[in-house]
This record gives structure tokens, C-alpha cells and sequence, in this order.
């Protein structure tokens, strides 16, 4: 399977979006921007997607944001407004002259005041605590901190919530490896920006500017475009900065996220529970990937000790599921989860369900799982869910899933405990968009195409590995080796097929086959009555609907081949409970009177009254 | 990279100002400056500057980048 293109999936939304706004269709223009911001932004992608927004996208609340400053802000505006259309608003701005930063909070008649902003963003830098490279006295520390106090003070009033920035420290420390001993700015900034924290007035959000210049690292300020047109911070910096402010910001609007949802397989651990069995999937020590595994558990179990809900959201037999949790040694348990979901329902319906037991709205979940096509599922049935695009290697999920702050909460009890009845209230959820909201559209969506044919020595070893590997969806369990398959395609009669299935996120590869032969009796030459001996599909494209297709293949190739019926059996294994009632679904009828060993159920289809299945799958190269 | 001739680099130079400035159809010429276009303000002029080292691989000095108005004086910064 071909990697899902994550590098370029905002510059295919982009494209998307284009294509939508070219043919005058404004809302799916949106639409498909608003999906490309899920995935990585850096400076680019935000600029782009600002300039692609209408002067005021319709439907959205405007706020009116304040950006105060020494440097020149106007850098930061087209990233506040991408990000924040990716979470529901606009921003309308105003930005304080240059060099005014201080006088405009302080004049009581002053542009900024009379702008009367909703959210005032302050930026300085440590250059504006004008400290001497050294030998920095206490008389000057005691004074910088009484005029930050005052100028804080100063903008608790009227200016809306305020995001007040502490200091970052300098990259240019003249005192090298002396630093320790030689009281320099680092030591003074340091000492202000804990004093300060401490004694901000209330109603003003304390940015801890030193936290996001360690956490971004080297390229924090990039020192030649501040030199040249006072950039501040640097393109990564900034976006940075801006996905810490816009956390405030929904912090103190109530809308911090509050539920993860995670997938299982390759997810919570390495593998397919399903596929490799619960002592196969790989987590904790042993493998690197385990090692990975069991960190982004780790981080899960870090997120609930301070009060985010887990809840899984998986495809996959339940008892394999628990059978793991029961018998794995792994930092979640099963009773770390709030809400469980292990069927094999569509994830969107799930979701749903999942939001009623919680007895919170979708707009405070987050959904990981690491299916492009899940999440694509997810994103156009439930808008209000976050579907972040995850990375395709797990050891990226705990810095993606930190860079969007999504369960950022101010202080650790009070916006998360005394809520929940607030919430409730608004579960009213939106009327779902037109379109896309059911699994047909969806399908439909997913633009799937297939190749089908008969097994040949090109397809043999994958045949053979599909097979051998296949657990759940199939229907015999017949391990054929390449010998007994060899055998069973010479057999005059014999019917066989493989599937590879397309869609817009990358080849699946083969990941389907059939096998069906005819009931003769020896001497006989033709037969009326065919079996189908296997039937088998790759679980990572079960819901597809490539069922019915292979379905409807089958089905012409008997008839083609004189059959008027055809045969299939159920064989019961602990795995493959999912496909028991196949058959039946398919409209074949018990046969009676044919008890089959261990549970097997027979099965018989008339040929001359079987219907063709429908199905969004088109056929071709 | 040496090898690009003055075209190829203007075509290559052309998707990142179309990208940039959001302008699909444009045709860039040597002659195309921030007098032709609005939309060419100081924050396209650090995204070109940011996109170009990327795409050329070189590193636009302190001076070069507030002085950048017109692709004639970016083709001078190219190897």
C-alpha cells in the first residue's frame, strides 16, 4: 500500500479548493480548506490558506483581536487567520503602531482602547527589558519588574482577555559557560518572568514565551529576517506562537477538547490484534516500534491524569481486544478508558454513540487513528470532531498531537470539573451537512477503483500470503500452499479471482480473492452445482463494500461456466465471527439436511434468482 | 543546480510567486516587480525569500532581504 501523501495533503486540499471556488462553489471551497488545515501547518500552508479565505467567511462569529507589540506583528495575522477559521472564528485586527506598544496600553484615549479588542495579543521580545549585557544591579531588575507590573496592570483593564507574554532570553549570551556565576539577562529574566507570573492580575493569561522558545529550539528567531524587516519570531516560531495563543483563547472560551478517541491496531500497538494474534502485536520493550507504542501510551495516560477522557474506537473483534488488555503488560488499561467502542460499525456511527454515554458534544472529541480513510469518514460525517492527519510513523504522534494543544486547559480543575451541565446544554448538535453524511456518499467519495483476475504465477505469492495471514474476513479458512492452489486452478471447472482495490488515498494493493470449483462426481464431465472453497478479504478494507463486487464477479463467473447453483460453507473459527452471517446477507439459503463438522453451516444460492449487489467501486484499470 | 539556465530558473521561480501570491495564471518575467502587484507586500517578500532558499538552496543575506522588489534582483541572489 502506497503511503497516504501527508507531506502534500493542505497543498491537495489547496488544490481542492480551487478547483471548488473556480466553479463558483464558495462553501466546498471552504469546506476543503478547513480539511487541509488537519494536517501539518507551518508558515506556508498559513499563509496560503489566509489568502484563500473570503474578507469575512459567512457564518463565522468576528472577534475583534488586538496584536500589541514591538516588532512587526503583521507577519502573525495571516496565521491567526488561517488558524483560527480552522477553529470556528474570524478574526477582525487591529495593530498598534509601530514602537507605540507601550503608550497605546497606557493613553486612555488611545487607538487600541478605542478598537475596544475582544482578545489583546502582546509580543515583546527580551531586547525590551533593555538590559545591559552584564552586571545588571538589583536596582535596575526591581524597576524593570514594577514598570512590566504596571504596564500589565494597566491592560487588565478594557482590553478584553489579554495574553501577556514573559520574557524569552537572548540569543546572543556574552558570559558563555561563566553564565552560572556572572549574573547576566538570562539569570534577570528568569527570575522576573517567575516574580511576574506569580503576581499578573487576574483576567490576564501569562504566555511563557522562554517555554515556547526552548520547546521550537534554535530557529525560535531567525536573526537575519528580524535584522531585516523585524520578523519576530521566526516563520516556525510563529506558528508556534499562534497555536499557543489560540489554545488560550479556546481555554478561556470553554472549548478545549476534552476526549481523545483512539484507534487500536498500529495505533495503540504495533500490528493487528486480529491478524497477528494477541501475543503478536508490538508493544513495550522488544521491538523499536513497541518501544514507540508504549510512549504514545505513556502520553495517554499522562493526558487522563489530568482529566481528559480516553475512550477506543476500533475495528476489530471484542474479545481479541480484551484478550490483549487481559493478557499484555502495557501502561493503559482497559479501565482507563471512559467510553469503548470495539464493533465493527462505521467509526462516524460510533463516535456518535459514544458522545451520548459521555453525555458531551462531538466539538470536545478528538479522533487519532492512523486510517486515512477512517478519518477522511470522520472529518466529512462530523465536522465537529478534530481529525488531526496523523504522521504515518507512530513515533511522531506525542509532538503532533502536542503542537495542536488541543486539551490545553488553564488551571487543572476549574474549567474541566464544574462544566458538565453547561455541556449538556449545548449538545444540540448542528443539523449535519448536507451531503457526506451517509456511508454511501462517503463511498462514494472515496472514488474506489478495482482490478480484478484470475490467479496467475504473477499474483501467486500474494494469493498464498493473503491466504495464510487472513483471519477475520474469511470464510473457510482454507491455508492452500502454492502446491494445493496449483491443483485447485488446474481443476476443469475451476473459478478463482483476485481483487486490488484503488482509492483516492493510494493503492490497497491485492487484498481480496475467491476460490470456486465445481461438484463433480468422478466420471462425470459437467456440473450444474459449484462451491465456493474460499473467500477471503484483507481487513484493511473491510466496510469498502468490495464484498459485493467480488460478490457479483462470482456470481457471473458460475453462471458463465454453466453453474445454476452454487454452494458455500461457514467454517466457525475464534476469529472470524465477522463474516457468519455473509452469506445469508448475500441471499443464500440454508441447506438442509447437510450438517457440516464443528459448527459449519451450509449455505445454497440459486443462480437464476440471485441479484446483483450495488456498490461504489468501478471496475478497470 | 549550476546548470539551470535563466529560464528554467524564472519558470521555477514562477510556481513559488503563483503560489505565494496566490495568482494561478500569472506569467513571471525578469521584469516583474512589487510596482506590478499589490499583493507583493513585505510578507510575500519573506515567503518568496523563505521558498527560494528552500527551492535553491542557497541563504539570502541580511542585506539582500528588504531589498528585494523585483525578480531581476532575485535572479542576481541564484547561483
Amino acid at each position: 500500500m502506497s503511503p497516504p501523501a501527508r507531506q502534500s495533503f493542505f497543498a491537495d486540499a489547496l488544490a481542492r479548493a480551487r478547483e471548488r471556488r473556480a466553479a463558483h462553489d464558495f462553501p466546498g471551497a471552504l469546506r476543503e480548506l478547513r480539511v487541509g488545515l488537519d494536517g501539518p501547518v507551518d508558515y506556508h500552508t498559513a499563509v496560503k490558506a489566509a489568502a484563500m479565505l473570503p474578507a469575512l467567511p459567512p457564518g463565522l462569529p468576528v472577534r475583534r483581536i488586538a496584536l500589541v507589540g514591538a516588532d512587526t506583528l503583521v507577519f502573525l495575522q495571516p496565521i491567526i487567520r488561517a488558524l483560527a477559521f480552522r477553529d470556528g472564528w474570524h478574526p477582525e485586527f487591529y495593530e498598534a503602531p509601530f514602537g507605540t506598544w507601550r503608550q497605546e496600553i497606557l493613553d486612555p484615549h488611545s487607538a487600541l482602547r478605542k478598537f475596544k479588542p475582544e482578545v489583546t495579543l502582546v509580543l515583546r521580545s527580551w531586547r525590551e527589558a533593555g538590559l545591559p549585557t552584564t552586571g545588571v544591579d538589583s536596582a535596575a531588575v526591581e524597576h524593570l519588574f514594577e514598570n512590566e507590573l504596571a504596564l500589565a496592570r494597566c491592560a487588565a483593564e478594557g482590553l478584553g482577555l489579554v495574553l501577556w507574554p514573559g520574557f524569552d532570553f537572548p540569543s546572543d549570551n556574552a558570559s558563555g559557560a561563566l553564565e552560572d556565576n556572572l549574573p547576566d539577562r538570562h539569570t534577570v529574566l528568569a527570575e522576573i518572568n517567575q516574580r511576574l507570573r506569580g503576581t499578573l492580575p487576574p483576567g490576564i493569561l501569562w504566555v511563557d514565551l522562554a517555554e515556547l522558545q526552548s520547546s521550537v529550539g534554535k530557529g525560535w528567531v531567525d536573526e537575519r529576517l528580524w535584522q531585516a524587516v523585524r520578523q519576530y519570531p521566526s516563520a516556525a516560531g510563529s506558528v508556534a506562537l499562534v497555536e499557543l495563543w489560540l489554545a488560550l483563547c479556546r481555554a478561556r472560551w470553554g472549548q478545549a477538547r476534552k476526549v481523545l478517541v483512539t484507534d487500536l491496531d498500529n495505533v495503540l500497538w504495533g500490528g493487528i490484534v486480529g491478524e497477528d494474534g494477541m501475543e503478536g502485536v508490538r508493544v513495550g520493550p522488544g521491538t523499536e516500534a513497541g518501544v514507540a507504542h508504549a510512549a504514545y501510551q505513556q502520553f495517554l495516560v499522562g493526558l487522563k491524569n489530568r482529566g481528559v477522557l480516553l475512550a477506543v474506537c476500533s475495528k476489530n473483534n471484542e474479545a481479541d481486544v480484551v484478550e490483549v488488555f487481559a493478557r499484555r503488560a502495557m501502561p493503559l488499561r482497559r479501565d482507563d478508558f471512559a467510553g469503548w467502542m470495539v464493533n465493527w460499525s462505521d467509526k462516524a456511527d460510533n463516535l456518535r454513540a459514544l458522545a451520548e454515554k459521555l453525555q458531551l458534544g462531538l466539538s470536545s472529541f478528538v479522533f487519532v487513528d492512523d486510517q486515512p480513510a477512517e478519518r477522511a469518514r470522520v472529518r466529512a460525517a462530523l465536522p465537529e470532531v478534530a481529525v488531526p492527519e496523523m504522521p504515518d510513523d507512530i513515533a511522531e504522534y506525542i509532538p503532533f498531537l502536542q503542537s495542536r494543544h488541543f486539551f490545553d486547559l488553564l488551571t487543572f480543575t476549574a474549567e474541566d470539573r464544574a462544566r458538565p451541565a453547561a455541556y449538556r446544554a449545548n449538545q444540540e448538535r448542528e443539523q449535519l451537512r448536507a451531503g457526506l453524511t451517509s456511508v454511501e456518499d462517503f463511498l462514494q467519495s472515496l472514488d474506489m477503483s478495482a482490478e480484478h483476475g484470475p490467479f496467475s504465477e504473477a499474483t501467486m505469492e500474494r494469493v498464498e500470503q493473503l491466504l495464510a495471514r487472513t483471519n477475520q474476513w474469511n470464510l473457510t479458512t482454507r491455508r492452500h500452499g502454492r502446491a494445493e492452489l496449483a491443483n485447485l486452478a488446474a481443476r476443469p471447472g475451476s473459478l478463482t479471482q483476485w481483487f486490488r482495490l484503488k482509492d483516492r488515498f493510494g493503492d490497497n494493493g491485492l487484498v481480496g480473492l475467491w476460490v470456486a470449483v465445481p461438484r463433480t462426481q468422478p466420471g462425470e464431465t459437467s456440473a450444474e452445482e459449484w462451491e465456493i472453497d474460499s473467500w477471503v478479504m484483507s481487513c484493511r478494507v473491510i466496510g469498502r463494500g468490495l464484498e459485493d463486487l467480488m460478490f457479483n464477479t462470482l456470481v457471473d463467473a458460475a453462471r458463465n461456466a454453466g453453474a445454476r447453483r452454487l454452494h458455500g460453507v461457514y467454517r466457525p473459527t475464534a476469529k472470524n465471527a465477522l463474516v457468519a452471517g455473509l452469506l445469508p446477507k448475500l441471499g443464500f439459503k440454508p441447506e438442509e439436511g447437510v450438517p457440516g463438522p464443528a459448527g459449519e453451516q451450509t449455505f445454497v444460492l440459486d443462480l437464476a434468482e440471485s441479484i446483483s449487489r450495488p456498490h461504489a467501486i468501478r471496475v478497470g484499470v | 543546480m549550476n546548470t539551470m539556465t535563466q529560464e528554467e530558473k524564472i519558470q521555477r521561480l514562477g510556481k513559488i510567486f503563483q503560489d505565494v501570491l496566490d495568482l494561478p495564471g500569472l506569467r513571471l518575467t525578469e521584469n516583474f516587480s512589487t510596482a506590478d502587484c499589490p499583493e507583493w507586500d513585505s510578507v510575500a517578500t519573506v515567503q518568496i525569500v523563505l521558498a527560494t532558499e528552500d527551492a535553491f538552496g542557497v541563504r539570502v543575506s541580511v542585506e539582500n532581504v528588504a531589498t528585494l522588489h523585483s525578480v531581476r534582483e532575485i535572479l542576481a541572489l541564484l547561483p
